[in-house]
C-alpha cells in the first residue's frame, strides 16, 4: 500500500515525461488561410452564415448577436482577436457554435473543412518561442499529413 | 435499490403537494378567526388530511403525527365541540412553521427533521380539554326549558319575507344559546353558516350585523327558504354545542310557532341524516340541486389544471419565434417563385403562409396567457406576515387585500413580492399608530391597511394605503439636512413632493426609533431601484394624520414589451413603449445648443436631446435628417429627454431577451429581441439612458 502512495506520483510525473497525449476528434476549420482546431465536444453547431445584429460599446471582436432558432447568441470574430487578417466572408463561411462558460457562443471561420481524428502522438504542446498574440489562445499543435492543425484553447479565446 | 429509486421520484410530487396543502392551510388559518365557516374548517382538515396521508404514505412519520393532531383539532372545531380561539389560530400556524421546516429538511434529504412534541401536546390539550364541557353541555340544557323572548320583525322585513314567501314557503328557526355561552357571535355565525350552505338564507332577527357584533342577549332568529326536511336540519344543527334550544317552524305574517324541539330532544333525532329526503318539503331538493351542481363544476374547473414548468414555457416561446422566422422564409420564397413562375399552386402557397401566419401569433398569446399568474400568489404571504407583525407591536390591523385576481407575468410576480412585502412592514411599522394613539386621536383602534391591484393600460397598479399618521414633509426636510444630504437653504426651497421623494434615499429613515421590523434606512432605496430595473415607477402621496398611499406603476411582463421600433442608420433599435411620451418631428434648425449639448425646447420645457446614432456609434443614412430631424421624448418619472433617431418603424410586441453574460454590460442597452424577420433587435435602456443624460 505505502509503496504504491509513493510510486504513483513518480509513474505520473515519467509518464508526462513520454507526453502521451490522447488521441482527439477534433473540428477543423481555416481562419485567414490557415487551419485550427476545436475538440469536438466543445461545439454544439456549426450554422451558416446570417446576419449579425452589432451590439455597439463592446469589444471589437465581438461581432454581435445572431438569431439561433429563437435565442440570441454572440458571435465573435477570432481572427480579430488574434490579430489576423479578415478576410471577406464568402459562401463558405460559417458560424461554429460552442459551449463556452456564458452560454452558446458563435466563432466565424472562413471554412469548416472536416471532423477528424488527430492521433495523440502526433500533438506538441505550444512552441513557447513564439512571441505573438496567438500564445496564449493556443493549446498545441498537430501535424498531419503535411499541415500544421493549431488547437485551440477555447476558454481563453472565449475568455474577456 | 430500485425502490429507493422510486421513492426518490415521489420525494418531488410530495414536496411539490405538501407546499400546496400548507399554503392552503395557512391561508384558510388566517381567515378562520375573523370567518369561521364550516366550509373554511372542512378544507383546512382536507387540507391536513391530505399532508397525513401523504407523509404516511412516504413514511415521513414525524409529519404524520403532527398532521394528525392537527386534524383532531381540526375535526372538533368542524362538529363545533371547540371553538376557533387566537390560541388555537396561533398553534396551528406554528404547526405550519414546522411542517415548512419539515418540508425544507426533506428537500435537503434529511427527512422530516423537527420536534414538535411541544406542539403536539398542546393540540392534545385542546382536544381534551373540549371533550369535558361538551359533556356538561347536555345537561344544564335539559334543566332549563327554553324561554321565549320576543323578537319583533321591522314592517320592511315582514313585506319582504312575504314576497318571498310567495315563490317558496319560509321556514323560521329559533335559537336560544345557553346563558354560559362566551362567544355568542361564533355560536350564531356557526349556526347562520349551515343555513346558508344548505338552504337560502333570507334574514336574521337581529340582523346578521348585529349578531355579529353580539348585540343580542340570548335568542335570535333566523328565517330561511328551501332546505333539507326540519329533521334533517336539526340533526344537523344540533352538532354545534352551546345551544339550548332550536325551535323550527313555517313562518307566516302572523309567525306562530308550531314545531318545537329542545335540545335534548334534537339530539334524540336521527343522527344519521343520510335519510331520504321526506317528500314533505318539495321545495328543498330542487333548492338544493343547483348549489350541489356548482359545487360538482368547480371541483371539476379546478381540476382541469396541469403544471408545466416555466422553462417548457420558454422553449415552447423560442419554438414559435423559430416558426415566425421560417414563416417569413416560406413567404419570401412563395413571393420569389410567384415572380418566376405562374401556377395556381402558388396562390394557395400564400394563402396557407398567411393562415400559418395567424395560427402563430394566436400560439404567441396563448403563451403569454399561460405565463400569466394572479397576483394573489404574492397577496397570499401578506396575511401572515402582518398578523405576526401586528402582534408583535401591539398594533391592532386589518388588512385588506383587492384585486387578488389581477393577473401579470410570472417574470413579475418572482421579483416584486419583497418590494411590496417592504412597503407594507413599513406601513404597519411606522404608518400605523398603536390602539391607543389612534383612539386619543379619535380614529378608530383599528387600523387600516389596502392593498389594491388593478390594470391600468399596459400595467399594473399596486396601491398601498394605510390611515396611519402619514408621512410629516417638515420631518423629512430636517432629516435630510441632518444627514448632509441637502443644505438647509435647498430644504426650505423644495416642495413637498420632492421632499418626499428623500425616503426613497438610501441611508434614509424617519423612524424615530429603530425596530427590529424596519427603520435601518436601508430599503425604501433598494425598493425604488429594484422597481426602476424592472421599468416600473412608485410614487407617494401621504397627507399627515391620515395616512400615506404607494402607488407602484410596473409592466405586466418582463418578458414581453410593447415597444416603439425606431431606425437608427441600418439598425432597428426597440424602445420601450412604457417609457414612450411622444414623438415628435423637429426640424434641424429648432435644435438648440446650450454647452455644448444639444436641446430642444418643448412646450416652453427644455429637453437634453441624445442622439441614438452617436451613443451607439451606429452610421447614419446621410438623406435622414433632410426632412428634419425624429425625436422620441422619453421619460422616467418626472424627466423627460429627447431621442434622436433616423426614422419610426412601428410599435410591436416584442420578446425581451438578455443579453448574453458573455458580451457583458453594455451601457444603454438592456436586452435583444428577434423580430418578425427574423433579424435580431437591440432594445435601448431608456430608463438608463435617462438616469444618465438627465442628472
Amino acid at each position: 500500500m505505502s509503496q504504491d502512495a509513493i510510486a504513483g506520483p513518480e509513474i505520473e510525473a515519467s509518464a508526462s515525461q513520454v507526453q502521451h497525449v490522447e488521441d482527439r476528434q477534433t473540428v477543423v476549420f481555416r481562419l485567414s488561410g490557415e487551419s485550427y482546431g476545436i475538440e469536438i465536444f466543445r461545439v454544439n453547431e456549426i450554422i451558416r452564415m446570417r446576419d449579425i445584429t452589432p451590439i455597439p460599446r463592446t469589444e471589437a471582436h465581438i461581432r454581435g448577436l445572431v438569431n439561433l432558432r429563437g435565442k440570441t447568441i454572440p458571435v465573435v470574430d477570432l481572427r480579430v482577436r488574434m490579430g489576423l487578417e479578415v478576410v471577406e466572408e464568402t459562401d463558405s463561411s460559417r458560424i461554429i457554435v460552442v459551449d463556452a462558460e456564458d452560454g452558446q457562443v458563435g466563432i466565424i471561420v472562413d471554412a469548416v473543412n472536416e471532423v477528424v481524428t488527430l492521433e495523440g502522438q502526433h500533438i506538441e504542446p505550444t512552441p513557447s518561442l513564439a512571441n505573438d498574440d496567438q500564445t496564449e489562445f493556443v493549446e498545441a499543435v498537430a501535424k498531419r499529413d503535411a499541415e500544421l492543425v493549431t488547437l485551440l484553447n477555447l476558454d481563453s479565446a472565449l475568455a474577456a | 435499490m430500485s425502490a429507493e429509486l422510486d421513492m426518490s421520484q415521489y420525494v418531488d410530487l410530495f414536496l411539490q403537494e405538501a407546499d400546496e396543502q400548507i399554503e392552503i392551510l395557512e391561508q384558510e388559518t388566517l381567515k378562520l378567526e375573523e370567518d369561521p365557516t364550516s366550509e373554511r374548517l372542512q378544507i383546512i382538515f382536507r387540507a391536513a388530511h391530505t399532508l397525513k396521508g401523504s407523509s404516511r404514505a412516504m413514511g415521513f412519520a414525524g409529519m404524520a403525527e403532527l398532521t394528525h393532531e392537527m386534524e383532531n383539532v381540526l375535526d372538533q372545531l368542524r362538529e363545533g365541540r371547540l371553538l376557533v380561539s387566537t390560541e388555537i389560530a396561533d398553534a396551528l400556524l406554528q404547526c405550519q412553521d414546522e411542517l415548512r421546516q419539515m418540508v425544507v429538511s426533506i428537500r435537503e434529504g434529511n427527512g422530516d427533521q423537527g420536534d414538535c412534541s411541544a406542539l403536539v401536546a398542546q393540540l392534545q390539550g385542546f382536544v381534551n380539554g373540549s371533550s369535558a364541557p361538551l359533556a356538561m353541555d347536555a345537561a344544564p340544557a335539559a334543566a332549563s326549558g327554553p324561554k321565549e323572548e320576543s323578537l319583533p320583525l321591522s314592517h320592511e322585513l315582514v313585506d319582504t319575507l312575504k314576497q318571498a314567501a310567495e315563490q317558496s314557503p319560509i321556514r323560521q328557526l329559533r335559537v336560544r344559546l345557553n346563558a354560559e355561552c362566551v362567544m355568542k357571535f361564533a355560536r350564531a355565525y356557526m349556526v347562520t353558516g349551515v343555513l346558508t350552505e344548505v338552504a337560502e338564507l333570507l334574514a336574521t332577527v337581529p340582523s346578521v350585523e348585529d349578531l355579529e357584533e353580539e348585540k343580542f342577549s340570548l335568542q335570535f332568529i333566523a328565517l330561511f327558504q328551501g332546505g333539507p326536511t326540519d329533521d334533517e336540519l336539526l340533526a344537523q344543527l344540533k352538532g354545534i354545542s352551546e345551544i339550548d334550544s332550536l325551535v323550527l317552524s313555517p313562518w307566516t305574517a302572523e309567525a306562530t310557532p308550531e314545531l318545537t324541539v329542545a335540545s335534548n330532544e334534537a339530539e334524540l333525532a336521527p343522527a344519521a341524516p343520510a335519510a331520504p329526503v321526506a317528500p314533505a318539503a318539495p321545495a328543498a331538493p330542487a333548492a338544493k340541486a343547483p348549489s350541489m351542481d356548482a359545487n360538482k363544476q368547480a371541483a371539476s374547473v379546478s381540476g382541469q389544471t396541469v403544471r408545466v414548468d416555466v422553462t417548457r414555457l420558454d422553449a415552447l416561446m423560442n419554438l414559435i419565434g423559430e416558426l415566425v422566422i421560417d414563416r417569413t422564409r416560406i413567404a419570401q420564397i412563395g413571393s420569389e417563385l410567384g415572380s418566376k413562375f405562374s401556377d395556381p399552386n402558388i396562390d394557395a402557397l400564400e394563402e396557407t403562409v398567411s393562415h400559418i401566419a395567424r395560427i402563430t401569433s394566436d400560439l404567441q398569446d396563448q403563451i403569454m396567457k399561460a405565463r400569466m399568474m394572479p397576483i394573489e400568489t404574492v397577496f397570499n404571504r401578506f396575511p401572515r406576515v402582518v398578523r405576526d407583525l401586528a402582534q408583535k407591536l401591539g398594533k391592532d390591523v386589518k388588512l385588506e387585500l383587492v384585486g387578488g385576481e389581477t393577473e401579470l407575468d410570472r417574470s413579475v410576480i418572482e421579483v416584486i413580492g419583497d418590494p411590496l412585502l417592504h412597503i407594507l412592514r413599513n406601513s404597519v411599522d411606522h404608518g400605523l399608530e398603536d390602539p391607543d394613539t389612534r383612539e386619543q386621536l379619535g380614529k378608530p383602534r383599528q387600523g387600516r391597511v389596502l392593498v389594491k391591484a388593478c390594470h391600468q393600460d399596459n400595467h399594473i397598479v399596486i396601491e398601498i394605503s394605510d390611515d396611519g399618521r402619514g408621512i410629516d414633509a417638515e420631518r423629512i426636510r430636517k432629516k435630510a439636512v441632518e444627514k448632509g444630504l441637502l443644505t438647509k437653504d435647498q430644504a426650505e426651497r423644495m416642495t413637498e413632493r420632492e421632499a418626499l421623494q428623500y425616503i426613497f434615499s438610501s441611508g434614509f429613515s424617519t423612524a424615530a426609533e429603530v425596530s427590529e421590523v424596519s427603520g435601518r434606512g436601508v430599503g425604501m432605496d433598494i425598493v425604488r431601484s429594484n422597481l426602476q430595473r424592472l421599468g416600473g415607477l412608485i410614487d407617494l402621496e401621504t397627507e399627515v394624520g391620515k395616512g400615506s398611499r404607494f402607488v407602484l406603476r410596473l409592466p405586466l411582463t418582463l418578458a414581453i414589451i410593447r415597444g416603439l421600433l425606431t431606425n437608427v442608420g441600418e439598425q432597428v433599435i426597440v424602445l420601450p413603449l412604457g417609457s414612450v411620451v411622444e414623438t415628435l418631428l423637429v426640424e434641424a434648425a429648432s435644435i438648440q445648443s446650450v454647452n455644448r449639448n444639444e436641446v430642444i425646447v418643448l412646450r416652453g420645457q427644455t429637453l437634453p436631446l441624445v442622439r441614438l446614432n452617436e451613443m451607439f456609434a451606429i452610421h447614419s443614412r446621410e438623406d435622414s435628417t433632410e426632412d428634419g430631424q425624429y425625436v422620441v421624448v422619453v421619460g422616467l418619472a418626472e424627466r423627460r429627454i429627447g431621442l434622436a433617431v433616423d426614422g419610426l418603424v412601428g410599435e410591436k410586441e416584442v420578446v425581451i431577451k438578455s443579453l448574453s453574460r458573455f458580451c457583458g454590460e453594455v451601457p444603454g442597452i438592456s436586452g435583444a429581441t428577434i423580430l418578425g424577420d427574423g433579424n435580431v433587435a437591440l432594445i435601448a435602456d431608456v430608463n438608463g439612458i435617462v438616469l444618465k443624460e438627465s442628472a
